[in-house]
């Protein structure tokens, strides 16, 4: 059983707080798919919400057979065009002016969905992340290489690397805590 | 928190615990907001390597957060009996209220996405139409394979063409298909 | 009538930049879906006078995407691809081959993010409604600004956003090559049995690439000795990565440059012992080749571009024996 299928499982038991965790772990993913529609953060924030919601209300009726990630995104992507279809805000920015729309759209860099701070610190977190990586030690980097990068499971990477899966999690635990400490100070939580 | 503890937050990002482990890192997440924000974070930071950068923001959001009151409004589920272990948990006593699975499905009908497929009937569904509509005009090859004579060349070929499906753009999804069409002959 | 003519324009530019955006976007998503989505279906790729039907499993779950391809005429060649692994089945000469990514060569699914750069070297215009393999279709029409590169016509579900027909369109609008879907299900449960190869490996020879040497992708700049001095406007490098073959012991660096939406791959191998290779140009299908050999390296470009790009990338190529480590 999938860590998915078992909190999926959980949560059809009763347990609440592990669709917490479900939550936890898709979110990001969720409101990278809706922003691809809906283009305002707040309200692709809220979408997200309402998403989150329709998949609890719908989770009795969810077979685990089929991924839940799966799943999901198709109650996102059908949250989203609703969303769109209901505020009947397309393209969402109507109310500016064409003046206003024209300079906008004639500004290169502004063509993104993608603000230009939000890719800054997308772009800023990547290198931060490429950059404790190149400083790992080379057990602990190709752990973790291994392990996002190729999407290996621990013990795929313990029979690659020769070692104990607890070996495996160690290292790579030892690789998110390096990346987390450059990862705070961006985000300004040194400690 | 000690270091084992924090292990499993690692390990939870990678989809590694279960049974014991993934109860007790629920309770730890629940309990430490230190922890929840450290498993927040190395989760985020998973997610920007793999590209979900769309909506990055200065800090993870906590979307569990914004809809705890939500949660705690809404019924539990009670549909089987894998809650046997969870007692040692003592959750509170609200995650046990009653709500048939089957009143909460109705509510969403329209939610059901599951789809039923029959497969016989895409297998024998002829191409013909596909052939007949394509207005083809430029008639090169009659096989299809690389245009060498040599099977030492041609294997290299072979190599790079795998290789390079990888970042095969315009093609998309389709772009292996390339490479298990090699060698069709007309 | 010059300030008619302005002021219209003023007009007219949000709403075609409206509809551009809108086709980007879709472009996007449409990437998006193919990754994300679980889909089977059949689908038929045409070139020339050739035809081959392929029928597609394609999952995504807590694992990560996994993908059978299967030509269900003539041998039933296989490939697998699981995460970054891919695995071609080739059952006519008893031989399967595995080639591995390299690590840490950047992140896996950063070029669909790239799409949008592809903007300013094509005019990708929304075109009508088409019923493909029973499901409504948007169709898209993109128009490359040069010859450098071709055109596409592509028709994306307006359900699932999935890409259910595409074409491969020469500078005078011929059709090089057709991807089209006869009949695909999404909302579909792929089983482990769906993605598992047909043919067994007994009595197969084994063919692997292995990853090289990790190397930080910082350093990649100053190991590679390689470059293209012309490259089509646009197109930059967005991935470079090394194998080492296990047939012959040699390493093959792979370089990739595209401009968003085509792209093209500059392999180079160091020359072990007396071999032959490719001298000027070839072609697959829409996929040309050039190749020749610079400095005892067999280099080959490779792309779903004009036989003139390969060709004045090839002829381009530089080796810089100063970067040497």
């Amino acid at each position: 059983m999938s860590i998915d299928q078992e909190l999926v499982k959980r949560v059809q038991a009763g347990d609440k707080k592990a669709f917490d965790v479900l939550i936890m772990k898709y979110q990001q993913r969720i409101i990278h798919v809706i922003t691809g529609f809906v283009h305002d953060p707040v309200e692709a924030m809220d979408v997200a919400q309402e998403a989150f919601i329709k998949a609890y209300r719908a989770l009795p009726g969810f077979r685990g057979d089929s991924a839940f990630y799966t799943w999901l995104y198709r109650i996102a992507i059908n949250t989203s065009k609703n969303h769109l279809t209901a505020s009947s805000r397309r393209p969402p920015m109507s109310d500016v002016d064409a003046m206003d729309a024209t300079n906008y759209y004639d500004a290169p860099e502004l063509k993104e969905f993608e603000t230009p701070e939000n890719s800054l610190m997308s772009m800023e977190l990547e290198q931060a992340i490429q950059l404790s990586i190149d400083n790992l030690p080379e057990d602990t980097a190709t752990a973790i290489k291994l392990r996002e990068f190729e999407g290996m499971s621990y013990e795929e990477i313990a029979q690659a690397m020769d070692c104990p899966i607890g070996t495996v999690r160690s290292r790579i635990f030892r690789a998110r805590e390096a990346i987390d400490k450059q990862v705070k100070a961006i985000m300004g939580e040194e400690d | 928190m000690t270091v084992n503890h924090r292990e499993m937050l690692s390990a939870l990002v990678d989809g590694q615990l279960q049974g014991q482990e993934l109860m007790q890192v629920i309770a730890y997440i629940n309990s430490d907001p230190a922890a929840r924000a450290e498993y927040l974070r190395m989760q985020y930071t998973s997610d920007v390597m793999h590209g979900y950068t769309r909506a990055v923001t200065q800090r993870p959001a906590d979307l569990a957060a914004r809809l705890s009151a939500f949660l705690e409004d809404e019924p539990a589920y009670r549909q089987n009996a894998l809650l046997a272990k969870a007692k040692v948990l003592a959750f509170p006593k609200t995650f046990w209220k009653q709500a048939t699975g089957l009143a909460m499905a109705a509510s969403v009908g329209a939610l059901a996405v599951v789809g039923v497929m029959n497969q016989q009937d895409y297998q024998t569904t002829p191409l013909a139409s596909i052939a007949s509509s394509s207005d083809i005009t430029q008639v090169t090859t009659e096989v299809n394979r690389w245009t060498v004579g040599e099977p030492e060349i041609e294997d290299r070929l072979n190599n790079y063409l795998v290789d390079h499906s990888e970042y095969a753009g315009g093609a998309g999804m389709f772009s292996y298909g390339r490479v298990v069409s090699y060698g069709t002959e007309q | 009538m010059r300030i008619v003519m302005a002021f219209c324009l003023l007009w007219m530019v949000p709403v075609l930049a409206w509809a551009e955006n809108d086709a980007i976007a879709l472009l996007e998503r449409m990437t998006q879906a193919g990754k994300e989505l679980n889909y089977q279906g059949v689908f038929a790729y045409q070139n020339g006078r050739t035809l081959q039907s392929i029928e597609i499993f394609h999952r995504n779950d807590a694992e990560g995407e996994t993908e059978r391809l299967m030509s269900l005429n003539g041998a039933a060649r296989e490939v697998i691809r699981s995460n970054d692994m891919v695995t071609c089945i080739n059952p006519e000469v008893k031989q399967i081959s595995v080639s591995r990514r390299p690590l840490g060569r950047g992140f896996p699914s950063d070029l669909p993010r790239r799409v949008r750069s592809a903007a300013p070297f094509y005019d990708v215009v929304l075109g009508d409604e088409e019923r493909i393999a029973g499901r409504i279709t948007q169709e898209l029409a993109i128009k490359p600004v040069d010859g450098y590169r071709y055109g596409y016509r592509l028709w994306v579900d307006k359900e699932t956003d999935l890409l259910l027909k595409s074409e491969l369109l020469a500078e005078n609008g011929d059709v090089l090559e057709t991807f089209a879907f006869s009949a695909i299900e999404t909302n579909v449960d792929i089983s482990d049995d769906d993605l598992k190869p047909q043919t067994s490996g007994e009595e197969m020879t084994w063919h692997q690439s292995e990853p090289g040497k990790p190397m930080a992708s910082t350093d990649d700049r100053l190991i590679s000795n390689w470059d293209a001095s012309w490259l089509p406007d646009g197109f930059s490098l967005v991935a470079s990565q090394n194998r080492l073959r296990a047939t012959n012991g040699s390493y093959v660096e792979q370089r990739v440059y595209s401009d968003g939406l085509s792209s093209v791959s500059i392999f180079i191998e160091r020359i072990k012992a007396q071999h032959n290779h490719l001298r000027g140009g070839s072609h697959m299908g829409a996929v040309n080749a050039f190749g020749t050999i610079i400095h005892s390296h067999f280099v080959t470009v490779v792309g779903e571009v004009p036989a003139t790009t390969v060709e004045k990338i090839g002829a381009g190529i530089k080796f810089n024996l100063t970067g040497i480590p």
